[in-house]
């Protein structure tokens, strides 16, 4: 009875759950803190033998990669970090970030022991008066605060976390708990928010990877893929310099010149929050202009052939209301599964019912007409030949119709890499940006296929991407399919999330939504009052939006539990600090987590890790994952941890036993031996720290293998629309619904218009020796930055900074039009485009115990309001477009 | 950015380009100064009989010489980062123009004390001498031979400093005969300095002061070609000396060098001494004396303003 | 003969500075000290500008000047053509970082500190003192024992320097210049290396390829 109970509620859980999985993103905020050296001297090293010399296997947690690292332990002293040689991900290399890691390890300020708040004011800069509390003390205390909640509403706990070793275990956690409110605190704000869903239509998957090693061509449009960076760091980088070396051309398109413009055979400068302009021009030039596209991939693989009627419906098979297709053959209309696709018209018009439909490639076409370069050029300032050029050169590399021999079998071959990232996606216009440019690869062929971008995951272990209603790709089994995309259609209705996810059935999340709904419950007629907040690995304050604001809905919450290292700016806010285990000192399963790697390690394999104690933990400190599996059995709700364990990632044998108690450790045994077999379990991945399984052609290479078919026309986006706005309507919040089109649409954004007095944009960008917000206090690292001429600095144009009287080195003031002003030196350069300035992310914290970020570098977060108007209808991401202006002090 | 001052230029900003030397620094141009006046005051005293006066039995000049040696050689040890070790500088005779010049540093030291020994009047009394080479018959062979030592280890000390920048191929500024020539003429010109400062004092230094004069117009246009044809020949040489160059004319040392060095170091005092020299006048001792100031000043700034205007190449051009 | 000597490939090199890093950390160094920083240099106008990273480290020239200027005799080269300095004899005179065209020689300031709690380590393993010259040593440590236990130097990751074997991308690559079939000696000839200052005459034993 009472499993039956449980699994009842786990279904219904799971399924209200879904996109919690979703919660990934780039950014992990997860700031790693400690105590005095003096303690650590004491408690953590000295205890060990004497003697003792070991190299210990683990996984690194710099950032969210999870490269394989060599630990070198002497004496109980951590004393050097290389790469694991065999790990298929960084095969040995290991960045700045990582070597750097042992300096957040022995960091003499990290948190060691549990805190409790005496001061009830709440703020930023307000001494919390910490006063050192016992373990058993704040345990009890934090459980029994969970249990009331949890009794009363366990929607009103908000769980806050971005640690991306241990994010899939939170969410089990909050899922058991019963909050429906989990929140990765930053990551989602305008990161991935037009990258994922975007993936999901095209790849079938969370997350791509470029196949730049095999390309001879890769356009980067506001990302540095490839250059140590963002999501597959290590092989991406090394793919990248192979492919370079290997005569790829690299054009990057950015209002700054990175790292990876500065590598790039080209450097195009774009105007910010524009590029959705360029690439709609570079789609009319392929389409229109020099009639280059795939016509057999477009067949096969897209729904291009599918016809439209004049309002943008499909015209439908009246018995089956199956989409229609024209069979060139028969010369007449059949329906999209009953005919060929070899037979399939893909452009033209024709008569159905007494209706002109015309193909969706046609629409396509036609739509992206008025997309002339010479119009994008306005919008942009690229020249108009340059994006003709580009747009002829990407269109001969493609090779159109080549194919090459990979293990015996003939596979296309479109070596053109295509690729965006969070700098697109952070616009009021990212989600149809993402269209646009997903749109080249789509009619080049470029998709999942060899020399082109694949997707990370689309066939794997025990799993496949495979075909949805009405013949479109859908993510397959495994975490993919379960987080959700945005097709198949959600449904769209009043939410009692936070972050009033149904109300956005294009976004894979919307946690954007949160701070809006926690500041005026009352406008969105919200049911409950959020009581409780979990924050551990995130950092709001600084990785979101205005702190100020950020600092009044944090302060809504009755009590604030902080699992951290160190006391970073949002710790600052907690009632009670319970000290977490640095990477280096705790076990995961899996960090590379499933859900963005999915076990992917470029075209070559798939492997599972383990990370590892690679030093014995200090004083006492635990991972967040054991904190939390105490703080379940203590409130009173580990079974229903068990049972999620079970159902989402245990299998037979190895299944929990909801009566027995397990350790951590032995938990991860069975995580192991589920994933992989029953002979490779925890001491199996202690000793080893991966598995790794090779890749089959389709699994490398999976487009051709895949039924589903890829969005090129995205019909029912308009009935979502229509869906969304009755729901917005209801509320009685005005709501701009008109991007809800079925064809990638420019929509200018803030950059685009004139202003006189705020005529400068400030984009951030980022710099591969700092990760997010939580590497910054990594003295190594900080020196490192602080030598660099530019990191710590503004970047301004030299015709701009004459033009205002601007030195380099000048202590100048950022004045957004919102009325933030920010303080920094300036770095007269020629490598940012004259309307901008630009500022190196991960700077400018505050917290009192971050002894090397404090007051160092500007906070660029800073300047970005949040407000309703300001996000993206369709992704949710905020807008980064603010228009400063510059002077000097 | 927890910036340092030992902070190795090349990493302190991590950026290609001309990089201006920070290792010599002021210490260094006090040591290079005071060895320079030293080793040719020395010299100049013994050629020209210059009488500073009497100290302890010993003429005023060799006292200054030996202090000057000495302190400069304290300041060099003192700025060492392992002071105590500072014998161990004597190793590299062979390529390291520091070791030739710190031996000589001792050679001279000892040399001139063995030399002057028997004169050495303490209350009266002279100690030592029942030394072979004191007494009134100065001209024996021991005499001659410690004088030699001497006078060619001084030379060396006045001498050393110059080529000690001028060894270092990876400064082209320095990378020149131009600078021990520069320091060398300097070094004497400072000598006569030093009389011209002591002449109100003592009235009478031993030495025509026409000549005097005389040699300190040559010494001092010598220095004024010298360095100009040293700064001329880096205009057009490389980036990084005509880096030097711009930060010696018109950057950050140009009031140093053109105000200190240049017009109050030689042009002013020649010109003063050429009024001297052709007034038929008493002599003027006060403005002799500023002479001697601004000669020794100017000395000093441009030991100190060459060596701040180093600037390295950069590793790689593009 | 044996000659080290590392390859620098410009084209490669990514700025990434984990090299800089796993540098400091496996010598480490103290804050402030780099022996294997990456700068970078802008070259270009807007928009046709861009930067160039120059990796780099001690040359282990074989003409040192480092080492013909060093009054003590503290910096001294290895029959493989590594410069290292003599701890004890160094007297912290300076010269040498004067003499070196490349910045390669770092003085170990009393004000600096080697992070904790890796001072001891860093003393008992490194013998670094307060007052003295330290330099990249090629991680003469590294490959020391690593040929003890028979391994290659530039081709068995134990063997070969932290930087090289940590680069994302393989921009710095390692090996015996004497030997006219090594890596280093087989990258220098088909992509004409050039030396870097060589109008100096200290005959560096880097090379840097493509660019």
């Amino acid at each position: 009875m009472v499993r039956e109970r449980l699994q009842q509620r786990v279904a219904l859980l799971s399924k209200s759950f879904i996109i919690i999985w979703l919660i990934i993103s780039f950014k992990r905020i997860d700031l790693r803190v400690m105590t005095t050296l003096r303690q650590y001297m004491q408690l953590g090293i000295t205890r060990e033998p004497q003697g003792e010399d070991v190299w210990v296997k683990t996984i690194c947690n710099m950032c969210y990669n999870c490269c394989g690292i060599n630990v070198h332990r002497v004496n109980g002293l951590a004393v050097k970090i290389e790469g694991d040689y065999g790990n298929p991900h960084n095969q040995g290399k290991v960045c700045a970030k990582g070597n750097a890691g042992l300096f957040g390890l022995y960091d003499p300020n990290r948190v060691l022991r549990p805190l409790k708040r005496t001061n009830k004011m709440k703020g930023i800069g307000v001494d919390p008066g910490w006063v050192e509390i016992g373990w058993e003390e704040a345990l009890s205390m934090v459980a029994r605060e969970l249990a009331i909640v949890r009794k009363d509403d366990p929607r009103k706990l908000v769980f806050m976390t971005f640690d991306t070793n241990s994010i899939e275990r939170h969410i089990i956690w909050c899922v058991a708990y019963g909050s429906p409110n989990f929140n990765p605190g930053a990551a989602q704000y305008y990161c991935g928010n037009a990258v994922h869903p975007h993936s999901y239509m095209t790849f079938g998957t969370f997350y791509d990877d470029p196949d730049f090693s095999r390309a001879k061509y890769s356009l980067l449009i506001g990302c540095q893929y490839g250059f140590v960076l963002g999501t597959n760091a290590m092989h991406g980088a090394r793919s990248m310099a192979d492919g370079r070396c290997n005569g790829m051309k690299l054009v990057v398109v950015d209002p700054v010149c990175t790292n990876a413009a500065a590598k790039a055979d080209e450097w195009i400068p774009i105007r910010p929050g524009t590029d959705g302009a360029f690439a709609l021009a570079v789609l009319n030039v392929l389409l229109n202009e020099k009639q280059i596209f795939d016509v057999e991939f477009l067949k096969r693989f897209t729904n291009g052939p599918y016809l439209a009627k004049p309002d943008g419906h499909y015209a439908r098979d009246k018995a089956t209301t199956k989409p229609l297709v024209w069979d060139v053959i028969r010369s007449e209309v059949r329906p999209y599964d009953a005919a060929d696709s070899e037979n399939m018209a893909l452009e033209g018009s024709y008569r159905v019912d007494g209706l002109d439909c015309k193909t969706a490639f046609q629409m396509l076409k036609d739509h992206v007409k008025q997309y002339t370069p010479e119009w994008a050029s306005e919008i942009t300032t690229i020249e108009p030949s340059t994006i003709r050029r580009i747009a002829t050169e990407i269109g001969a590399a493609a090779s159109i119709g080549a194919t090459v021999q990979i293990e015996g079998q003939s596979l296309p071959y479109r070596p053109v890499v295509v690729a965006y990232d969070r700098g697109i996606s952070a616009h009021k216009n990212g989600y149809h940006t993402g269209l646009a440019i997903r749109m080249i690869s789509i009619i080049l062929g470029a998709v999942g296929v060899v020399g082109s971008t694949l997707g990370s995951n689309a066939i794997g272990p025990g799993y496949s991407a495979g075909e949805g209603p009405e013949g479109m790709l859908v993510p397959g089994g495994g975490w993919t399919a379960r987080m959700g995309g945005p097709y198949p259609p959600r449904k769209v209705e009043r939410s009692e999330r936070l972050d009033l996810f149904e109300l956005f059935p294009l976004a894979i999340y919307s946690f954007t939504m949160m701070p809006l709904v926690m500041m005026d419950k009352e406008k969105f007629q919200f049911p409950y009052e959020p009581e409780i907040l979990i924050q551990t690995g995130a950092n709001p304050l600084m990785s979101t939006t205005d702190p100020d604001q950020v600092a009044e809905w944090l302060k809504k919450f009755r009590f604030q539990i902080s699992i951290v290292t160190s006391l970073n700016e949002t710790a600052e806010f907690a009632d009670i600090v319970l000290p977490e285990a640095h990477y280096l000192e705790r076990y995961e399963w899996n960090p590379n987590m499933q859900m963005m790697m999915s076990e992917n390690a470029g075209p070559g394999c798939w492997y599972w890790t383990l990370a590892q104690q690679a030093v014995a933990p200090s004083a006492g400190v635990r991972s967040s994952t054991e904190i939390l599996l105490d703080l379940a059995e203590r409130a009173g709700f580990i079974e229903d941890v068990y049972v999620l364990f079970n159902a989402w990632y245990l299998k037979g044998d190895y299944k929990l036993d909801v009566k027995k108690r397990y350790t951590w450790e032995e938990i991860i045994d069975h995580l192991a031996k589920s994933a992989v077999d029953g002979e490779h379990g925890l001491e199996y991945f202690k000793k080893h720290s991966y598995y790794i399984r090779k890749k089959t052609v389709e699994e490398a290479y999976p487009r051709p293998f895949l039924k589903g078919r890829i969005h090129l026309y995205y019909e029912y986006f308009s009935d979502l629309g229509e869906q969304v706005r009755k729901v917005w309507n209801e509320l009685d919040i005005p709501f701009d619904t008109s991007d809800y089109l079925p064809l990638p649409a420019w929509k200018p954004c803030r950059s685009a218009t004139v202003d006189d007095k705020y005529d400068l944009s400030v984009v951030s960008y980022k710099v591969p020796t700092q990760t997010n917000m939580h590497t910054a206090n990594n003295p190594s690292l900080f020196d490192l930055d602080g030598r660099n001429p530019s990191t710590l600095r503004v970047l301004i144009n030299r015709e701009t900074a004459m033009k205002k009287g601007v030195n380099d080195d000048d202590l100048i003031i950022i004045e957004s039009e919102f009325g933030k002003k920010l303080t920094g030196r300036a770095s007269v350069t020629e490598r940012v485009h004259p309307e901008v300035i630009a500022i190196a992310g991960g700077f400018g914290q505050w917290a009192k115990k971050l002894e090397w970020a404090r007051g160092r570098g500007v906070h660029w977060n800073a300047l970005i309001p949040h407000t309703l108007d300001r996000i993206d209808p369709l992704s949710t991401a905020v807008d980064t477009c603010v228009r400063t202006a510059v002077y000097k002090e | 950015m927890a910036s340092h001052p030992s902070v190795n230029v090349f990493v302190q900003r991590l950026e290609v380009g001309l990089k201006t030397q920070t290792v010599w620094g002021i210490n260094h141009a006090v040591w290079f100064f005071l060895m320079g006046v030293g080793g040719a005051l020395f010299i100049t005293r013994h050629l020209l009989r210059l009488n500073l006066g009497s100290i302890l039995g010993l003429n005023g000049a060799d006292i200054i010489s030996l202090l000057a040696v000495v302190v400069g050689g304290a300041v060099l040890i003192s700025d060492l980062g392992r002071p105590t070790r500072f014998m161990k500088a004597l190793r590299n005779v062979r390529t390291s123009r520091i070791s030739i010049g710190a031996i000589c540093d001792f050679v001279f030291l000892a040399a001139a004390m063995v030399l002057l020994m028997p004169d050495l009047e303490i209350g009266g009394s002279r100690p030592f001498a029942f030394l072979p080479w004191g007494g009134p018959n100065p001209s024996s062979l021991v005499n001659q031979f410690l004088l030699a030592v001497a006078g060619i280890s001084a030379f060396v000390v006045a001498v050393y400093a110059g080529f000690v920048l001028s060894f270092s191929a990876s400064i082209p500024f320095w990378h020149t005969e131009a600078v021990p020539l520069q320091f060398l003429a300097y070094s004497f010109a400072s000598t006569l300095g030093i009389g011209f400062i002591a002449l109100p004092i003592l009235g009478n230094i031993g030495v025509n002061i026409k000549l005097l004069e005389f040699m300190g117009i040559l010494l001092l246009a010598a220095c004024l070609v010298l360095t100009g044809s040293h700064i001329f020949n880096m205009t057009w040489s490389n980036p990084a000396s005509r880096a030097s160059v711009r930060m010696l004319i018109k950057g950050s040392l140009s009031r140093t060098f053109i105000g200190g060095v240049i017009v109050a170091g030689i042009i002013v005092p020649m010109l003063l001494l050429s009024l001297a020299y052709y007034s038929t006048g008493p002599v003027e001792y006060f403005t002799l004396a500023i002479c001697g100031v601004l000669i020794l000043a100017g000395g000093f700034l441009l030991r100190h303003s060459i060596m701040k205007a180093g600037i390295y190449a950069p590793a790689l051009s593009f | 003969m044996t000659r080290y000597s590392m390859v620098l490939d410009l084209k490669r090199c990514i700025g990434c500075m984990a090299c800089t890093e796993a540098c400091a950390v496996e010598n480490m160094t103290p804050l402030g000290i780099w022996f294997a920083p990456v700068p970078k240099v802008e070259v270009g106008k807007y928009p046709n500008v861009k930067d160039i990273f120059v990796p780099m480290l001690c040359n282990h020239c074989k003409e040192a000047p480092c080492i013909t200027a060093c009054p003590t005799s503290a910096l001294k080269k290895r029959n493989d053509g590594i410069v290292l300095v003599d701890r004890d004899a160094c007297c912290g005179s300076r010269a040498c970082m004067a003499a070196c065209p490349y910045g390669a020689l770092h003085f170990y300031d009393k004000k600096m500190r080697i992070l904790a709690p890796f001072e001891d380590y860093a003393q008992r393993k490194f013998g670094y003192e307060k007052g003295t010259v330290m330099k990249c040593t090629f991680c003469a440590h590294r490959i020391d024992s690593g040929l003890a236990k028979g391994l290659k130097p530039g081709v068995d990751p134990e063997a070969t320097p932290a930087c090289v074997v940590t680069c994302p991308t393989d921009a710095r690559i390692f090996g015996d210049l004497d030997d006219p079939q090594s890596n280093v000696s087989n990258l220098v000839r088909q992509f004409n290396g050039r030396q870097p200052r060589p109008e100096t005459g200290a005959n560096p034993s880097n090379y840097y390829i493509n660019g």
